[in-house]
């Protein structure tokens, strides 16, 4: 497909002064995307239907794509969505099932076959090595739990993965001795309590302090939280930083909105970073996705948040879910072209984002830029009209 | 627009403090943050402690001045230059999302119990009148009294701005004095009504006091309930807010009045479909009756269930072929016919059976029905027509971020689950604005979708007989929810479905488009608030000056001879 020929030509189309040009090649991935979706998923035919919408006929530019018809994260839901009927490919063929963390409690959970995640692979690396300036390393601590084993990318596996730690696991290129890991397993009684896992002190910063640099060049990932609450907790007692090499890497995979202590900003958790790691600013990088989507937003040097040249956004507006102009902020629909074996070519999220930028990043990567600016708010007061069901939530 | 307040708390004056909570509301580009005093346990219970001392006072206040007082609070907040309602009507708007028109009327018609004539009406209706909070009323043999339950302790919720004032003048009028927790989503209203209050009479004013805590703070509740300084506990907001504060108060023998979630509907029988005109009418009615509130408060109808008869089960049955991918198909009467008639059996010929074929020709005509306006599905139209103009008149204000996506996500919800197997047809603004929704529904909703429906999102549904809705209710454990249900038919469809439905829990029963009017004196959630928030109290005998009358008593002494 289109796609697959694009995500081999990444860099090229990253760099390419002709943006018109890769403009028209990103329509025919989306539309060719569109149009196997409409075919394969039934659900989401019905869908398009109900919408008056026919991929055959109703995109012809890339002026078009957002009549594509979104579905919302809603539908990818365990409980109270339908995953399944997402599918455009029998679902034996499935190679991994991954899921939301979550916080209302019903996680979304996304079928990849191995044509979707030998393309979510390829894009991953681009991201990591293209944007991110992280091509080898020699060491990852990773502050998540630890996996059981690695897993290939082609391996099919029993039950439904944490979509971040499934994604780290494989795209790591370490073998598990070169792997480390903030979470273990928590105690019995812990876990009676309904902890699954707690920090791992001894192994996190045992490992710190043993001067990572010079292993060479590292990859610290994990959500924002966990990183920043105990790290910045370390320093603020002991007064101790820890030297993991200049040349290291910090890739985060966002996890902001869920920071249920007192709120760090981005400037201030790269300082605080910069100041406890001893990583130039400049590799301390954020990356914002989620898991119904293979699109992956990551920060430059700038820490400007770059979309992919075959992906792109539609920003609706949170009353009417029309698009708004450029630099108008609004609800985040991600056009996909890289799902293939479930129906995401078009996901409406809840989060609230604008492009601020198009082919103007000083680090001279084309295409838009775009600030996520936080899950969409409005808290519905519950009263005697109300809620009867208690956590009734159509998410 | 970006508008910031500073509210205070309310102990018998405004307070200030510096342990404060911001709500931050944005809607679209406008962002109202209000800052608000957070209050700790041991200055909620020396709250209590000193309004506690306060009930005598508050009891021997001639009624008539607490009625007066009532009614000059009324005109103040009447007044459209009151400086208060100005500002309240600027930033009520986007505490509810609603528009400020609608703020205005929901605001006057409350206002409306603000007046001494009304409150006197409300006392007559609901105790027997005013003289008995001040007297000892002859009462055959005896002389009875109505006596404040003392300090009243009122748990907000958020969901209707004037809830703060509804219950502070239950409070008042029935002589109590008033400790209330504020909601977190809606702090504001309540303090600006404090505050008039104060500049009316400081002495009234120091007799209430509305503060916030976290609701999460447990340690509060207990020892507030266990000081012995709340005599009484009213209630508002969800179910397990409700459960757990009266759990609490249970354990210290304190009188709780509990105002939970409740459910409103409407029931219109198969007369309607007699004339079109009537339709519309209903539906315009209806419509009205949704955008009240936002469909947020407990007496906002949320389900339309409609009579219509007859069932359609046969052709299923007979055709053997589903009636949802039949009816997708049909576009007109004569295409039902054509089916009906299919495969070269023509069902009415061949048929032995006189009832099968009346059965099919009833089907028939329903399906008729369905595919023009004298229809449940055609009411569910005329009623999107309704909340077209309804939304015109009285807009709803900004929606949250979250609103309108929370809007697509139910659409989407009842499109993917019912209208993909044509089980469900979705009426909605053009270009698929989020304002309002009007679902027609092939299929009883369950709790769950029952729930969906509020700020204008309304499902429309047929019903064979009461007996069907009767079955659902029951199926989805919704009785203990029930409270006011519009009925539209003849005198002895409503007396049969208000006597079915009562008996079911529902305790109130207007005509359509009549869900916001209040008969006074009359409960609109099937409690006598005035009745619990009063003791009746007697002296078992009557004033000397009176013959003392000893019939109508049960002496144990009567004919004993010791």
């Amino acid at each position: 497909m289109i796609i697959d020929k694009l995500l081999n030509r990444g860099k090229e189309l990253l760099y390419d002064n002709d943006q018109s040009k890769v403009e028209k090649e990103r329509f025919n991935a989306i539309l060719e995307t569109a149009r196997h979706q409409f075919e394969k998923c039934n659900f989401y035919r019905k869908f398009c239907r109900q919408k008056n919408f026919n991929p055959q006929e109703d995109i012809k530019s890339l002026e078009d794509i957002d009549k594509i018809p979104y579905l919302t994260t809603a539908n990818f839901k365990r409980k109270s969505g339908r995953p399944k009927d997402l599918l455009c490919v029998p679902e034996n063929e499935i190679l991994a099932w991954t899921m939301s963390s979550g916080t209302s409690g019903d996680p979304s959970l996304v079928g990849r076959d191995k044509t979707n995640l030998d393309r979510f692979f390829k894009m991953f690396e681009f991201v990591l090595g293209e944007i991110c300036s992280l091509k080898d390393y020699n060491w990852s601590l990773f502050f998540q739990p630890k996996p059981q084993k690695v897993l290939a990318r082609d391996e099919k596996v029993a039950h439904p993965q944490n979509h971040m730690g499934y994604i780290f696991n494989v795209a790591n290129k370490l073998p598990m001795e070169k792997r480390y890991y903030a979470l273990k397993f928590a105690d019995e009684e812990s876990r009676k309590k309904g902890k699954l896992f707690e920090f791992d002190e001894q192994t996190t910063f045992g490992f710190l302090k043993a001067n990572p640099a010079e292993k060479g060049i590292g990859w610290i990932g994990g959500a924002i939280p966990l990183i920043y609450g105990t790290l910045k907790g370390y320093f603020e007692k002991t007064g101790q930083g820890f030297n993991v090499g200049e040349n290291t890497v910090f890739v985060s995979g966002g996890g902001w909105k869920s920071f249920s202590g007192e709120a760090v900003s981005p400037v201030q958790f790269r300082e605080d970073m910069t100041k406890i790691l001893g990583i130039p600013q400049q590799q301390i990088l954020d990356v914002y996705s989620f898991t119904e989507t293979d699109c992956v937003h990551a920060e430059c040097e700038y820490h400007n948040k770059h979309l992919l040249p075959w992906q792109d956004i539609v920003v609706r507006d949170v009353e009417t879910l029309e698009p708004v102009e450029i630099g108008e902020k609004g609800l985040n629909n991600v056009i996909n072209p890289i799902a293939y074996s479930y129906a995401g070519v078009s996901i409406l999220q809840d989060d609230i984002v604008r492009i601020v930028m198009e082919d103007d990043c000083p680090c001279g990567r084309k295409g838009k830029v775009i600030e996520v600016l936080g899950r969409a708010e409005g808290a519905e007061a519950r009263g005697c009209g109300a809620q009867l069901e208690q956590e009734t939530d159509v998410e | 627009m970006k508008k910031k307040i500073n509210l205070p708390g309310f102990i018998f004056k405004s307070i200030f403090s510096e342990n404060t909570t911001k709500e931050e509301i944005k809607r679209q580009d406008d962002v109202l943050e209000i800052e608000f005093p957070v209050f700790n346990k041991s200055q909620v219970l020396k709250t209590a402690q000193t309004i506690a001392l306060k009930k005598r006072r508050a009891h021997d206040r001639d009624i008539d001045d607490v009625l007066d007082f009532i009614d000059q609070l009324g005109s103040l907040w009447r007044d459209p230059f009151y400086d208060l309602r100005k500002e309240a009507l600027d930033v009520l708007p986007m505490i509810t999302g609603q528009s400020k028109k609608l703020i205005e009327i929901e605001l006057m018609a409350t206002l409306m119990l603000c007046d001494k004539k009304v409150a006197e009406a409300q006392l007559l209706g609901e105790i027997g009148g005013k003289k008995y909070l001040e007297d000892w009323i002859p009462k055959g043999n005896t002389r009875i009294h109505a006596q404040p339950r003392g300090l009243v302790f009122h748990n907000l919720a958020g969901n209707a701005f004037n809830l703060g004032l509804l219950t502070l003048y239950f409070g008042l009028i029935t002589k109590n004095v008033n400790l209330i927790k504020l909601s977190h989503g809606e702090p504001y209203f309540l303090i600006r009504l404090c505050e008039s209050i104060l500049d009316i009479d400081k002495k009234i004013a120091k007799e209430i006091a509305a503060i916030y805590w976290k609701g999460s703070q447990v340690d509060i509740y207990n020892e507030l309930f266990n000081s012995g300084y709340v005599d009484c506990v009213l209630a508002w907001g969800g179910i397990q807010s409700i459960e757990d504060i009266r759990k609490r108060a249970n354990r210290f023998g304190i009188k709780i009045i509990d105002h939970g979630p409740k459910l409103s509907f409407s029931v219109i029988s198969d007369d309607i479909f007699k004339n079109r005109d009537q339709m519309i009418d209903a539906a315009n009615k209806i419509a009205l009756d949704l955008v009240y509130w936002n469909q947020k408060a407990c007496l906002s109808p949320r389900i339309i269930y409609i009579v219509e008869k007859p069932q359609k089960i046969d052709i299923r049955e007979i055709n053997g072929q589903s009636l949802q991918n039949l009816n997708g198909e049909l576009d007109d009467f004569s295409q039902i016919e054509k089916l009906l008639h299919s495969n070269g059996n023509d069902i009415f010929e061949n048929s032995d059976s006189n009832n099968l074929v009346t059965q099919m020709q009833r089907s028939m005509k329903l399906l008729k029905n369905e595919i023009s306006d004298l229809s449940t599905k055609g009411f569910a139209k005329l009623l999107a027509e309704g909340l077209k103009e309804a939304d015109i008149k009285l807009p709803r204000s900004h929606l949250t971020q979250a609103d309108g996506l929370q809007t697509n996500k139910k659409r989407e919800y009842f499109l993917t689950k019912y209208a993909f197997k044509k089980r469900a047809t979705l009426y909605f603004p053009t270009k698929e604005k989020l304002d309002w929704t009007v679902i027609y529904l092939r299929d009883l909703p369950s709790m769950m979708e029952v729930d969906m429906c509020q700020d204008r999102f309304v499902v429309v549904t047929r019903i064979s007989n009461i007996q069907e809705l009767i079955y659902s209710i029951r199926k989805e454990k919704l009785q203990q929810y029930l409270q006011t249900v519009s009925i539209y038919g003849s005198d002895d469809f409503v007396k049969d479905v208000s006597e079915e439905l009562s008996l079911l829990g529902a305790n109130r029963f207007p005509r359509i488009g009549e869900h916001n009017i209040q008969s006074i004196g009359m409960p609109w959630d099937g409690h006598y608030t005035l009745q619990d928030m009063i003791k009746w109290v007697y002296i078992a005998f009557p004033d000397p000056k009176a013959e003392d009358d000893k019939s109508g008593r049960i002496d144990l002494m009567d004919g004993v001879n010791l």
